[in-house]
């Protein structure tokens, strides 16, 4: 039910359809400038798109974090990237351990389980005692009350942990098996990018298999569309906002060992920007829908590492790899300006 | 009202001394008992650090000692028993990460601040590990009891007790600043007197805490009467002795700098630097309820703004000194930086403005974050400097006034300078402020905050009143990133992160939204204590991450509320409807409205 | 609001009453002088005809030399290791002029500007101190100096390596007040670029900074001597931001360059992750890695150290070969004081260094009266630092030129062998 503006409000509009125009212009004439220049060669653009699905996975993972609590609770949980953070850095402990016995590339494949689990199980206790203690008590508050508790949450989470474990970087022992190339369909990909990827595709087809077919995920469904039909209905809105968070909580901790597989490098700071970045996905791709956390996951990862070169390098721009966060803001401003609903959320608005 | 049982009580305090006991672990593990530990309270006696986690088992014993809100309260001798009993079961937590620390486990690999030093200073240097829990356990059940005892006193005592240790914590705190102070105003008998080494001696701590004590137990009835007198009063004589008193607040702090000396002053210019930030940004999220994660954006452009107008190191070649001279450079440019931030809040507001609360607060991070860059870019660089930032802005101050007053010679350097025109300046944005709230706008921005569709319907034209909040905040962001600018003489990116707008939001969260006082009690607290308690700096996000989360949960209206936000957010307990109402609508609205 | 107006009248009335009995400024060194000198100066009138007047050190009083060092957060490392360097210097000469020497430490932080002004403010609102050993970082150094320097504080800088505070034809110019005892990075970014012209003879290279002036300026410097000393190319300078974890497409869009030689003057962690994804990006397997000091530490040998190795990465830094006097002498004093196995930073020796400068031009200029207080003269103890000749220290024989550059100009390139830092070449040696 989108109102329909009225008169006054033509300058805006106005502006608007300026910054549409000036958009396609911008984007195809950067486009085609870069092209021309011809600097990178087709293996090179091929190489950049699968650094950017890679990357885009791992936000992927995030984003159905956000996206499912946005869906039960409509409030932002400004700290899930916190709740990653601090599964990876609790997994290294163990990890490191491995490392140094040997236990890790003796017997990689119980290693790596048991290093996921326990970053999966941290991030879970994190986030449900995030939601008793930071979040529930203000379920009915007015809607900024939540969402600043969040930020502060964030803050707090990530500095206890630099205050408990320490401020310098951890770096993640190397599993051999891990490393080299394997061939995908002629293309050659990094074997940790090749998990990532996979990992990432099984967990998501496991949520989405759980929020279908499964009792709770029904019920899940059910709190999502009114909490009080629900709960007269019989159904524990409590326990299945605790579930919500718990599984959001597991996503976080799998996708900060594939973070620390992918980079080596875990540290208390590390939550932020992915987090940020995921919500931006998750905005991107339509928030509350399963298939476009995953979208806008990928897309967002794409355009990271395609989208500075590929548009601004044919301006000229010197170092345009360093705008690659502003290209990604740029594009969740534009994204929420002529598409708020993200790319799949059309059918989201209706409901 | 029927009694609790024995045992319900005995449990209520072992529940609050398990809170306390993994409170004391957490104070410990996460490195703020050792920050303090070397902080002298009281020289050779007290740690700052000991009254740290004394005050965690004091507070445990008193919250376990008052009565419930549901029951009749128990008797004394119970209740003094549940203190002790929390102290006890908060010490034994202590002894037992004692007891852990002491096995062959290897602790010290994961929790980096476990260090022999801490375990030592947890155990009162006892070398063995029992020796210390058997101490820690005792000393915790004392002082749960002392919390107990506080429950039990006449509120007339008990509040001049906390208000006396607390100012001999300040007094021996402020000895870096103060001592050095002293010395320049050649009263070294008293500075010797006060401190010995970096903390208070024996004798003035005794000195503070009884006169301290002693003056809060006496002003109590002298209060009261104070207040009937004033209330008998009529009207008119009222608002003299209002207007007296401002003029009293005014002196005050016009003289702040010549009694503080020139450290304490630049404090001072910090706090109100973040004060006119916080009283900007308290227009958009205070009032019109729009939350702004991105505000140092409207900082980093005033910034620099002022710089490209004024420093001959930018790119335009300082066209505000050709015209008006580098002294008067700044006033020139002035109009232009805030007109110019008015056009940035409208331009960053108009397209975002119709997005939801939440998205709208996701989406000024994002601008925040992408201010940040350009400003560092190498490409913008001929423009903006990128990393060198730009340098040699002219301020318009002199770098000393010397003059009399009368008898007194005063004689005002650097910072104590510039105090005078950003006081100035944060006088005028709180008056500008106040007024607004109480006009037809500040009552617009009311309605829109508390329910945007009725406002629209009752004729408010959100987006205007939103666009006007923003433009106003983003003046006030500017004027204080223009001030920055000067009081610097340069500017780099690294200054323009997203910690200010946080840190900013901070400020507001913790006075009071849409609380005028409140802001500016949040900043002198945020920003002047970590500036005076150094050993805080690395526990500074720490805090301001609890601060905005306790803040939430305990008391979201702030320490000095604004009277009607306080309504607002305390009427929403019992409408549970609301809830209901709003997740109903959320749903069926599209993000835009 | 009633109840806090009441409050606070009466403290304006009290603090206004306080400031009524104050004397304006500080009171004046000279007057407080007492006649009888006990040298051949009169201190009085040395103080009196001083501009900024003298330091007083009375008899049994502490010689107070402060440090600006980064000292927290993520940078902390750099400025510990400069206050352990000094803190050996103050066990090895405690006693200055017959006083004990005491270091008050202030954190002017590294990254935003303002914290080096407010240490600034700090340190100056302190009578006592004599002077300061900082800052860390470059980017502090600039706003904090024209508060000392209106002070007459000097500040002797043992880890600020930009060129441009040291040149006059910049804003940067830290002025009469300021020198350093690192080297400027004109001499480190010209060793490597001859380093990589002259013994790797390559003709190509390829910069990354991160967006830090240490880094931005470096590059740069390399990058203008790569091509003035032997005509080698650029063939890109890019850029990345601090936090940022995929590299690998600024490393592939360097890779379409195919440059020889590859310098990221970084720090940790974008550092080593540079090193490691090197070597997932396809053209790159045949480039030559280079860091500098800002990687050379442990944090860089945890993380990528035995990729490093095995690629043979090369790491500009200081040439740390101090002889004798630094390997036994100094570094056990350093572990037993930082507790750290090796040092964490290259600039501890810097720190030494500096504090031993102050040492010197103290009991040069200080001149002691009958009652066995100690006047410091200000701009006498600046102009004994600024001239300062030969002066024989750990990290080398010292001489300030006109505008501050007092540091060592040897710098050396190492490689990673068996896990440590170890050198391949030196600026001596050539």
């Amino acid at each position: 039910m989108r109102i329909r503006l009225p008169e006054r409000l033509s300058l805006i509009d106005l502006v608007l359809w300026a910054l549409r125009i000036a958009i396609v212009v911008g984007v195809t004439a950067g486009t085609v400038a870069t092209l021309a220049e011809g600097t990178l060669q087709a293996t090179d653009w091929r190489d950049l798109l699968v650094y950017g699905i890679a990357q885009g996975s791992v936000y992927a993972l995030l984003a159905l974090g956000y996206t499912l609590v946005y869906g039960v609770l409509f409030m932002i949980n400004f700290a899930h990237g916190d709740v990653f953070m601090a599964g990876a850095m609790t997994a290294f402990f163990v990890a490191d351990y491995f490392g140094e016995t040997g236990f890790m590339n003796a017997n990689p494949i119980v290693a790596l389980a048991v290093i996921f689990a326990v970053s999966m199980l941290t991030s879970m206790i994190v986030a449900i005692v995030l939601e008793r203690i930071a979040y529930r008590p203000l379920r009915r508050a007015p809607r900024l009350v939540p969402l600043i508790t969040a930020i502060g949450a964030s803050l707090f989470i990530a500095n206890s942990v630099r205050g408990l474990f320490g401020e310098r970087i951890q770096s993640y022992p190397r599993v051999d098996i891990l490393q080299g190339r394997i061939d995908v369909l002629g293309i050659p990909v990094l074997k940790t990018q090749a998990l990532v990827i996979v990992s990432a595709i099984i967990l998501m087809l496991a949520l989405y298999y759980f929020v279908e077919r499964t009792r709770t995920g029904r019920a899940m469904r059910a709190v999502s569309e009114d909490k009080d039909t629900a709960s007269l209905m019989g159904i524990d809105v409590d326990r299945i906002i605790v579930t919500t968070f718990a599984i959001g909580g597991l996503l976080a901790g799998a996708a900060g060992i594939l973070y620390a597989l992918v980079f080596n490098q875990v540290h208390w700071f590390m939550g932020f920007l992915p987090g940020i970045k995921a919500f931006t996905a998750a905005v991107l791709g339509g928030i509350g829908n399963i298939a476009g956390a995953m979208l806008g996951g990928l897309s967002l990862g794409i355009l990271e590492s395609v989208g500075p070169y590929l548009l601004l390098s044919g301006f000229n721009v010197s170092s345009p790899n360093q705008l690659r966060d502003v290209v990604a803001f740029t594009v969740l401003v534009l994204v929420l300006v002529f598409r708020p609903n993200g790319i799949l959320g059309a059918s989201e608005g209706d409901k | 009202m029927p009694a609790m049982t024995i045992s319900a009580w005995l449990r209520r305090a072992a529940r609050l001394g398990v809170v306390a006991g993994v409170a004391l672990i957490y104070l410990s593990l996460v490195g703020l008992v050792g920050a303090f530990e070397e902080r002298d309270v009281v020289t050779d006696v007290l740690k700052l650090g000991t009254l740290m986690l004394a005050a965690v088992a004091v507070i445990a014993g008193y919250r376990a000692a008052l009565p419930p809100k549901t029951a009749a309260a128990p008797p004394g001798v119970m209740r003094l028993a549940a203190g002790v009993l929390a102290g006890t079961v908060a010490g034994a937590f202590v002894g037992a990460l004692l007891l852990l620390a002491a096995t062959p486990i290897d602790l010290q690999t994961v929790f980096v601040r476990l260090n022999a030093a801490l375990i030592a200073f947890l155990s009162f240097d006892a070398e063995s590990p029992v020796v210390g829990a058997a101490l820690q356990i005792g000393l915790n059940a004392v002082l749960g009891g002392v919390g107990a005892v506080l429950v039990l006193l006449p509120d007339r005592f008990r509040r001049p007790l906390v208000f006396a240790t607390l100012a001999v914590a300040l007094v021996s705190m402020a000895e870096p600043y103060v001592r050095p102070r002293l010395d320049q105003l050649d009263m070294d008998p008293i500075a010797d007197f006060l401190y010995s080494g970096h903390g208070l001696t024996v004798a003035a701590s005794v000195v503070v805490f009884v006169l301290v004590t002693a003056v809060a137990v006496a002003w109590a009835p002298a209060r009261s009467q104070v207040d009937r007198r004033l209330a008998v009063l009529p009207a008119e004589r009222r608002r003299s002795v209002r207007f007296t008193s401002f003029i009293l607040i005014g002196l005050l702090v016009l003289a702040l700098p010549l009694i503080t000396g020139q450290f304490i002053s630049q404090v001072l210019v910090l706090v109100g630097l973040y004060l006119l930030l916080a009283l900007g940004l308290n227009i958009v999220v205070g009032y019109a309820g729009l939350l702004d994660l991105g505000y140092v954006a409207f900082f980093a452009v005033g910034a620099y703004l002022m710089a490209i107008l004024t420093s001959a190191d930018g790119p335009l070649g300082a066209p505000m000194v050709a015209i008006a001279g580098e002294q008067g450079a700044f006033f020139v440019a002035l109009p232009i930086v805030m007109v110019g931030a008015a056009l940035t809040g409208l331009m960053i507001g108009a397209p975002v403005l119709r997005l939801r609360g939440d998205y709208l607060a996701i989406v000024t991070l994002g601008f925040g974050e992408i201010a940040r860059i350009l400003f560092l870019s190498d490409a913008l660089e001929p423009w903006l400097g990128g990393v060198q930032g730009i340098i040699g802005i002219p301020s318009p101050l002199p770098q000393r006034v010397d003059f009399a007053l009368g008898p007194i010679e005063i004689s005002w350097s650097g910072p104590q300078v510039i105090f005078y025109p950003i006081v100035l300046f944060c006088l005028l944005a709180a008056v500008v402020a106040y007024r607004l709230a109480g006009s037809r706008v500040g009552r617009a921005w009311n309605a829109m905050r508390e329910d945007e569709e009725v406002a629209e319907i009752t004729g408010v034209n959100t987006v205007n009143y939103k666009l006007l909040a923003f433009a106003m905040g983003a003046g006030l962001g500017c004027l204080s990133g223009a001030l920055f600018a000067i009081q610097l003489g340069s500017v780099f990116p690294g200054s323009f992160n997203v910690l200010v707008s946080i840190t900013v939001l901070a400020i507001i969260i913790l006075g009071g939204m849409g609380s005028i006082p409140g802001v500016i009690l949040g900043a002198l607290v945020l920003i002047g204590l970590p500036e005076l308690l150094r050993e805080f700096a690395e526990y500074r996000l720490l805090v301001y991450g609890g601060v905005l989360v306790a803040m939430m949960l305990l008391r979201p209206e702030g320490l000095i509320p604004n009277r009607g936000r306080q309504r607002e957010l305390h009427e929403q307990d019992d409408e549970d409807e609301q809830y209901a109402h709003e997740a109903g609508e959320d749903v069926a609205k599209p993000v835009v409205a | 609001m009633q109840k806090h107006l009441r409050w606070t009248s009466v403290l304006a009335v009290t603090l206004l009453a306080l400031a009524a009995c104050t004397p304006g400024g500080q009171s004046s060194a000279s007057t407080a002088a007492s006649a009888g000198a006990s040298t051949g100066e009169d201190p009085a009138a040395v103080c009196a005809a001083d501009e900024f007047g003298c330091v007083e050190v009375g008899e049994g009083d502490n010689i107070v030399i402060a440090s600006a060092l980064t000292i927290s957060g993520d940078t902390a490392f750099l400025g510990n290791d400069s206050n352990f360097g000094i803190e050996v210097g103050m066990q090895d000469r405690p006693e200055i002029a017959g006083h004990e020497a005491e270091l008050v430490k202030q954190d002017a932080g590294c990254g935003e500007a303002e914290d080096g002004q407010t240490a600034a403010q700090a340190i100056v609102a302190d009578p006592s101190v004599v002077a300061v050993i900082g800052t860390s970082c470059s980017r502090t150094a600039v706003p904090a100096m024209p508060v000392l320097a209106a002070a007459g504080y000097t500040m002797i800088s043992p880890s600020n390596t930009a060129p441009s505070l040291t040149n006059p034809d910049t804003a940067d110019y830290g002025g009469q007040f300021y020198a350093r005892t690192a080297y400027n990075d004109k001499v480190q970014g010209a060793a490597v670029a001859k380093f990589a012209c002259e013994e790797l003879q390559v003709t190509s290279a390829a910069t990354i900074h991160d967006g830090s002036p240490y880094a931005e300026q470096l590059q740069q410097v390399f990058a203008d001597e790569f091509a003035a000393q032997c005509g080698g190319t650029i063939t890109a300078q890019e850029a990345i931001n601090v936090g940022d974890t995929d590299m690998r497409p600024v490393l592939q869009t360097i890779a379409a360059g195919s440059p020889e030689f590859l310098f990221y003057p970084v720090f940790d962690p974008e550092g080593p992750l540079i090193t490691l994804q090197s070597q997932e990006v396809p053209g790159l397997e045949d480039t030559i890695l280079a860091g500098a000091d800002g990687i050379k530490d442990q944090g860089f040998i945890d993380a990528a150290g035995e990729l490093a190795e095995e690629l043979g990465m090369y790491f500009s830094g200081p040439d740390l070969n101090f002889g004798t006097a630094y390997t036994d002498d100094f570094l056990p004093k350093y572990r037993e004081i930082s507790g750290e196995e090796n040092p964490i930073a290259p600039y501890h020796a810097h720190g030494y260094d500096a504090y031993n400068i102050i040492a010197d031009a103290v009991e040069a200029v200080g001149l002691t009266d009958a009652d066995g207080t100690l006047w410091i003269p200000r701009t006498a103890l600046n102009e004994y630092i600024r001239g300062l000749t030969d002066f024989a220290g750990l990290t080398g024989t010292l001489t300030c030129d006109e505008f501050g550059d007092c540091g060592s100009e040897e710098v050396s390139v190492a490689q990673l062998q068996a896990g440590v830092f170890t050198e391949v070449w030196t600026t001596r040696d050539q």
